[in-house]
């Protein structure tokens, strides 16, 4: 019997010439989107690798110069194109792709593609997520909304009742029904996706497979919910009319005003620092340390002391190695903490604001697909985070070995000392370890458990609503 | 069979229909008559287990409808005033589909000699429903009628807006449904197919059985007459 | 104006609709407070900034007023290029949040690209853009005109009214067009009233801003007024018509716009920072490696810089190097503002394919927060950097101290507003392009309800 009606329920959606219009919309949009995604996702991935491959050169070919200048001189990174951004491009455009990695600074990543942009880039750009997110749910309220209102206001469900179908099974065959022309227009798009994702380099993404099983997890909870929700209205509405603009007045609730409306607020709520604000606390504390009353000097000082303590001489020039790299190792451990206390401070804060905003996905669950779908993609902040920490401790790693370079090689006291190609060669590219699927997945939990939770409660709406049905319309 | 015993339905201050008692045996068209509100739909609402009765009962073929409404509705059939169909399907198609779900399957065939049988021939039934007159889609309500076999017929005002060739056709179909020993219970205003067609028929006013004719009272009198006695009384 | 009194009266009597027009003013003003903070972090930065140049001013004339300055050590000293704040940040915060306020300029860093630090930002508000009153104005405004107008003859027809009203001889677009503005006008009112508010708190004199953002934000709500008519052309019944406007807005607003961003950095891509930044330090090594035998040539194309003895310093040396490096990447970055340039020209050629675009562009550049302000920006700096050059370059290469002469001529930057005459075209022509448009929709709405169709096709 259900089969029957989800059957008919198919057939019919198909025949309606407005649901063909909007799939026939929905696929070529989804289409164009995702191929010219894809073509940037490759342009933009060849030219990070130029770039990188013309930077290792000149990082090489720096010439003869003292260890410590070349970490001056230091080296730009490139933050790799995540594969899975083709789909939802998240956060990507607004974050910086090249970090300058240099002695005694850790740097933002700098250049966000959203500033050389015209001021267009406000209407939000349309890639597949965005279809998805935004006009797939407009697509299902089309499909839905007189799904049962109009039956009960053309009399057919009195007919259909009449014949001793129960409710429930009548609702719950029609949801079926609309469910399977939705992914009968959905599914092959999504295959046809998944192709184009295998046909890009994938080398640096962990557990495509799982991420990919993951959107596709999140999307189906979220157009599920707006089915479920959308024939659970239909079905409590007086009017086809009522249905649509009640559905209509959530969507734009939902998906238009709620993510601005959340954003804005959770950030009054929970401020981030002003660059000015940042940058000065910052060089405070790298001046007087951490704890505000121990002068970097005076540390050095006393560095210095424990040091010719340590190997019993009076004079740093006795000292069996190069006191210059010696100290600079030192102030950069020094630096180090105050920037890991700084930065973690900051980006701590952003993922406390984005934790905010994705827990008000109890009242808008496009927020919680938002949120999902980024840390599936890769293009979250936490994939950025990781990046920024990775390319640190490159940073680190890197300006240590040069200091170690100049503590070990140079003689005490001698200015003139210069390395070569040699060292140069021996620092490693950087190269960015992928970010682990099981923490995406972990990032994406809450996502993912707030629409499994809207998708529950709307099917409990639904089974309520079924229990109820109206017959008529008086 | 159907009956209903002390069948009450209370709307907030109203009573739609008051203490109803009605018994309609297989083979009978029972004509059910009454001025706009007088509770003929509801009571037909009642029988079909949309409405929960106050008070009473409604019984299809010896099921309680209030207790199991699923049940008796499976022991029934309904044609209302406007037949509704799916216009995105063709006749064949809106019949097949719910005979389905009445729990019957019929092979093509069968569907379109049912329709055939309705008045409505293959061509017509290959249509899609969109396209249909009022009285095309009645024969279909017909059809549905035939398929699926049932012993209790509901009919919801049929002839209302039908044209009098369409009319008769019509009547010719309840006459051999009866025939078949299906109980009738026709709401209606058409005074003209009452007299005709009903084996009794009653009167309802303010939710109240006010007379009953027999097939026999009504071959000596003017139905008209005594309907308009009874509203005036 | 009988009609249209009654079709007010019928407004007001309608619940429903007094929740809409108190839900759109809600949402308005929330709008014009959450701006406020954007607009006072900007004020809040210029004023900062002011502050400090006038310090370091006051300390070099008072330095100057004792011993004269080595050009070297002057230079050193980065310079503050401050972006005086948006004249009305209230009504659109546009690029406000990404576009940096101000700019370093240091001779000794000409070629160091400016715009490498980003304000912090959680990058997620960025995308998900701001609640000003450009985004009510643009996406919500016509929602709610939508949702009051949609139905203006649809219903009617659907349950046959409509014939009965034609049968007494109204015409039909007279009826339709009072009621399309009796039932748009509260929210217009509401729209234009918090647009005016917008410039509440502005420093400067922005009444002409004001009324021409008054003027786009009509036009704007007309044309929807226009589609709204248009719909009740076609639809046979009010959830049609519903629909029909629904799909409209949908259009309109939300596909055509981002399907038009894609297009426009498809077709005119930018090249890549990646690879200027590469090409930058490739040259800078080449120009480093190249050493003296570069400085010589430099003193070839510049004579009368060269000191005398040929003995340059290590600041000298700096300089030309720096001169070679920008010769080499000012192309690249030429290519930047190039494409720019062509995807602003796409975006204004295409702009009127969807009205919702022409709306914010507009309204983005009478706030002074769109491309136009911020290109002028960018160019003023490129321009002040030319100066600081022009300034320090002969004074380091000759070794020529700064004097307390010197004073008046030392590069100091202020930012030049555009000319209104410049803005006040590309608005106008916002405006006119818009308002031909909502002729184009009447016109073809006029031809679908004469009397005839609308009462054939209701029956």
């Amino acid at each position: 019997m259900i089969a029957r009606i989800a059957r008919k329920e198919f057939v019919d959606a198909w025949r309606d010439g407005r649901f063909r219009v909007g799939a026939v919309l929905m696929a070529l949009l989804l289409v164009t989107a995702s191929l010219l995604a894809w073509k940037q996702t490759e342009r933009a991935a060849t030219e990070r690798a130029a770039a990188a491959a013309l930077e290792r050169t000149n990082w090489l070919e720096q010439g003869e110069k003292n260890s410590h200048s070349a970490g001056h001189y230091g080296v730009n990174v490139f933050k790799p194109v995540s594969p899975l951004g083709l789909f939802d491009r998240g956060i990507e455009p607004f974050v910086g792709t090249t970090l300058f990695l240099e002695a005694h600074r850790q740097n933002q990543a700098s250049f966000v593609p959203a500033q050389d942009a015209t001021s267009m880039r406000r209407f939000g750009e349309l890639t597949a997520s965005t279809g998805l997110q935004l006009l797939a749910p407009l697509l299902v309220i089309l499909l839905a909304f007189g799904c049962i209102a109009g039956e009960r206001e053309r009399g057919t469900l009195r007919q259909v009742l009449s014949l001793g179908v129960s409710p429930r099974a009548l609702v719950l065959g029609k949801t079926l029904g609309l469910g399977a022309a939705l992914a009968s227009l959905l599914v092959p798009i999504g295959v046809a996706g998944a192709l184009l994702f295998t046909r890009l380099d994938t080398d640096h993404v962990d557990g495509l497979g799982g991420r990919a099983a993951g959107l596709a997890l999140a999307y189906g909870l979220f157009l599920g919910t707006v089915l479920a929700l959308s024939v659970t209205v239909s079905a409590l509405a007086s009017s086809a009319r009522n249905a649509l603009a009640l559905l209509l007045t959530l969507w734009a609730g939902a998906c238009i005003v709620a993510p601005r409306l959340v954003t804005d607020t959770v950030h009054d709520a929970l401020p981030t620092p002003t660059l000015a604000e940042f940058e000065l606390e910052m060089n405070q504390d790298l001046q007087s340390g951490l704890d505000g009353h121990d002068p970097r000097s005076k540390r050095l000082e006393e560095f210095a002391q424990k040091t010719l303590k340590e190997h019993g001489v009076a004079n740093v020039m006795e000292l069996p190695f190069n006191f210059q790299g010696h100290v600079m190792l030192e102030s950069e451990r020094m630096a180090g903490e105050v920037f890991d206390h700084h930065f973690g401070t900051l980006w701590d804060r952003i993922e406390e604001q984005d934790r905010a905003v994705t827990l008000a996905g109890v009242v808008s669950p496009l927020l919680a697909l938002r949120s999902a779908s980024m840390a599936l993609a890769g293009t979250d902040f936490a994939h950025h985070r990781h990046f920024s920490t990775a390319a640190e401790q490159h940073r680190r790693e890197f300006v240590r070995v040069l200091n170690e370079d100049l503590k070990r090689n140079a003689k005490p006291g001698d200015h003139g000392y210069v390395a070569g190609r040699a060292l140069w060669e021996s620092l490693p590219e950087f190269r960015l370890a992928a970010f682990p699927v099981e923490r995406a997945v972990e990032r994406a939990g809450l996502g993912l458990a707030l629409l499994a939770g809207w998708f529950l409660a709307a099917c409990a709406a639904l089974f309520f609503a079924a229990g109820r049905l109206r017959v008529s319309v008086a | 069979m159907l009956e209903a015993k002390q069948l009450t339905k209370r709307f907030q201050d109203r009573v739609a229909v008051n203490g109803l008692d009605l018994r309609v045996a297989p083979g009978e068209i029972y004509g059910l008559l009454g001025p706009n509100g007088a509770g003929k739909t509801t009571t037909i609402n009642l029988f079909l287990g949309f409405l929960s009765p106050d008070g009473g009962c409604a019984v299809i073929d010896g099921v309680d409808v209030a207790a199991d409404p699923v049940g008796a509705r499976r022991k029934l059939a309904y044609i209302p005033e406007q037949v509704a169909l799916y216009p995105r399907f063709t006749g064949v198609e809106n019949l097949e589909y719910f005979s389905a779900l009445g729990g019957r399957s019929h092979t093509p065939n069968e569907l379109y000699e049912l329709l055939e049988r309705a008045g409505l021939p293959r061509a017509a039934a290959d249509r899609r429903v969109g396209t249909y007159s009022k009285g095309m889609r009645q024969k279909v309500g017909v059809a549905l009628a035939l398929a699926t076999g049932a012993k209790v017929l509901l009919l919801d005002e049929p002839t209302s807006g039908l044209d009098p060739a369409a009319s008769h056709d019509f009547s010719q179909l309840l006459r051999r449904l009866a025939k078949e020993q299906v109980a009738i219970l026709m709401a209606t205003h058409d005074l003209f197919r009452a007299r005709e067609d009903a084996t009794r028929v009653g009167i309802l006013i303010g939710g109240k059985l006010a007379a009953e004719y027999s097939r026999r009272e009504l071959e000596k009198a003017d139905l008209e007459k005594l309907y308009l006695e009874r509203l005036r009384a | 104006m009988k009609l249209f009194a009654r079709e007010l009266r019928l407004l007001l009597r309608d619940r429903a609709a007094w929740a809409l027009v108190l839900l759109f003013a809600g949402v308005l003003a929330y709008a014009l407070w959450n701006g406020a903070d954007l607009a006072r972090r900007q004020r809040d930065t210029a004023r900062a900034i002011e502050q400090s140049t006038a310090a370091f001013d006051k300390q070099v004339r008072e330095v100057l007023g004792v011993q004269a300055i080595d050009p070297r050590q002057l230079a050193r000293q980065p310079l503050t290029a401050s972006f005086t704040p948006a004249p009305l940040p209230l009504l659109a915060s546009g690029q406000a949040d990404l576009a940096p306020m101000h700019e370093s300029v240091s001779l000794f860093r000409l070629e160091q690209p400016s715009d490498a630090r980003v304000e912090i930002e959680n990058p997620s508000r960025l995308l998900a853009g701001r609640f000003d009153l450009a985004f009510v104005l643009v996406w919500l405004f016509p929602l709610f005109l939508l949702a009051l107008a949609y139905d203006l003859i649809a219903g009617d027809r659907e349950s046959g009214t409509l014939r009965m009203v034609l049968a007494r001889g109204v015409a039909p677009w007279k009826w339709i067009a009072v009621r399309a503005i009796a039932r748009g006008a509260p929210v217009l009112a509401l729209a234009l009233a918090a647009t005016l508010l917008s410039g509440w708190s502005a420093d400067a004199a922005v009444g002409a801003r004001l009324a021409f953002a008054c003027a786009v934000v009509l036009a704007y709500g007309l044309f929807w007024l226009a589609v709204a008519a248009l719909v009740n052309g076609f639809a046979k019944s009010a959830a049609s018509a519903a629909s029909a406007a629904g799909a409209a807005w949908v259009g309109i607003v939300l596909v055509i716009p981002t399907w038009l961003n894609v297009l426009v950095e498809s077709l005119h891509p930018m090249p890549s920072r990646a690879e200027l930044v590469a090409s930058a330090r490739q040259a800078a090594g080449d120009a480093e490696r190249r050493g003296s035998e570069l400085l010589s040539s430099f003193y070839k194309d510049h004579p009368e810089w060269m000191p005398p003895g040929m003995q340059a310093d290590f600041m000298q040396q700096l300089l030309a190097q720096q001169d070679e490096v920008g010769r080499a990447i000012d192309p690249v970055r030429e290519r930047f503002a190039a494409e720019l340039r062509d995807q602003q020209s796409m975006v204004e050629t295409w702009r009127f394919l969807s009205p919702a675009i022409a709306t914010h562009e507009a309204l983005t550049d009478l706030a002074g927060t769109g491309y136009w302000r911020t290109e002028a920006f960018r160019a003023q700096v490129a321009a002040f950097k030319q100066r600081v050059e022009d300034f320090y370059a002969p004074r380091i290469h000759g070794n020529k101290p700064i004097t307390k002469d010197d004073l008046a001529a030392l590069p100091r930057f202020t930012f030049a507003e555009e000319p209104d005459a410049a803005w006040q075209g590309r608005v106008l022509a916002s405006i006119a392009g818009k308002l031909g448009l909502v002729m184009l929709v009447l016109l073809i709405a006029l031809r679908r309800i004469s009397a005839r169709v609308l009462a054939v096709s209701s029956a």
